[in-house]
């Protein structure tokens, strides 16, 4: 018998799912992140005890498959040309979106990917700063300062590309 | 949450819009990832017959190797050593009998070995003696009475 089951496996997916992708997406493109995100899915499945804190298991885990996967790209396209961006965005666009999806994906990604990376697990993973601390390997202090150091460079690269919409 | 509060309001206030975007929909496909997540539990829930099988095979298999020889009951005939001549005349002290008198019993025995003709002959002992041979005699002689005649009719016919 499973230690999760499929009823479990399909309520995480649907809680984490979209979170987790856009997780793997700040370091390799959408068709890739979603493997990996489907692997873990699997891998959760297989486990013989299920895990304490599931959701930060999930990130955890994408967190290990994307990173290796990153870094056999990077050794294979070190002589090569570098691949073609990416046609999907990160965000869903909506029109009462407060912010401009397509520009915040564009800010998010000139970040430090230590910085984009807290930011991610933080906003869209709603995670701790403990849980943060626990995926990326890094102090409570060192997570939130980070956090706080995207937060600001955020808001300066906004206000002078994407000014807020208004009403 | 506690490091909620240390952000500046600018900081909280862009917390939430960012909070607003909602990541790219998926085109995972749901039913084939469950799919997938149910053949490999159903592959890692399988695998545990197979291992006790392969584990009791593999037990069989070596209590049938070293198992160990086969006890069979086995009847052996030893030639008995030969009888050592003193044998029956330990046998017959072992035995249990009458205490007799050492008299008695040497007569006894020449009777046995040498026949009738072993009886002492009369030396003019007095007649209870005699008849109190004859009563020993007839103890272990069945026909004693047969050869007390005889001998009477010898004795008178002055043999």
């Amino acid at each position: 018998m499973a230690a999760i089951e499929p009823e479990q496996l399909s309520r995480h997916f649907s809680a984490y799912g979209r979170e987790l992708v856009l997780y793997a997406r700040q370091w390799v493109k959408a068709a890739e992140a979603e493997d990996v995100v489907q692997e873990v899915f699997i891998q959760l499945i297989k486990q013989s005890a299920p895990p304490q804190n599931v959701k930060a298991w999930l990130f955890r885990a994408v967190r290990n498959g994307v990173v290796s996967l990153w870094r056999s790209q990077q050794r294979r396209l070190k002589h090569t040309e570098k691949l073609t961006a990416e046609q999907t965005g990160w965000f869903e666009t909506r029109p009462d979106d407060v912010l401009d999806a397509t520009a915040a994906q564009q800010v998010l990604e000139t970040l430090p990917a230590e910085q984009r990376e807290v930011v991610t697990l933080r906003i869209w993973g709603q995670m701790t700063l403990k849980e943060i601390a626990e995926v990326v390997g890094a102090p409570s202090s060192t997570v939130f300062s980070r956090y706080t150091a995207a937060l600001e460079a955020i808001r300066k690269k906004m206000e002078q590309s994407c000014p807020k919409k208004t009403n | 949450m506690p490091e909620k509060n240390k952000l500046n309001p600018i900081q909280q206030e862009l917390e939430n819009a960012l909070s607003s975007l909602k990541p790219a929909a998926l085109n995972l496909d749901r039913d084939k990832l469950m799919f997938r997540a149910g053949q490999s539990s159903a592959r890692r829930q399988n695998f545990a017959w197979p291992a006790v099988a392969v584990l009791l095979a593999v037990m069989l298999g070596a209590s049938l190797l070293y198992r160990p020889p086969a006890q069979t009951e086995r009847i052996v005939y030893v030639p008995q050593p030969a009888t050592p001549d003193n044998t029956y005349s330990s046998l017959m002290v072992e035995t249990e009998r009458p205490p007799r008198s050492a008299q008695y019993i040497h007569l006894r025995d020449k009777i046995l070995a040498e026949g009738m003709d072993a009886l002492p002959e009369s030396t003019g002992s007095t007649g209870e003696n005699q008849d109190e041979l004859w009563r020993e005699l007839d103890k272990i002689i069945p026909f004693n009475s047969k050869i007390k005649g005889i001998l009477n009719q010898n004795s008178n016919m002055g043999v």
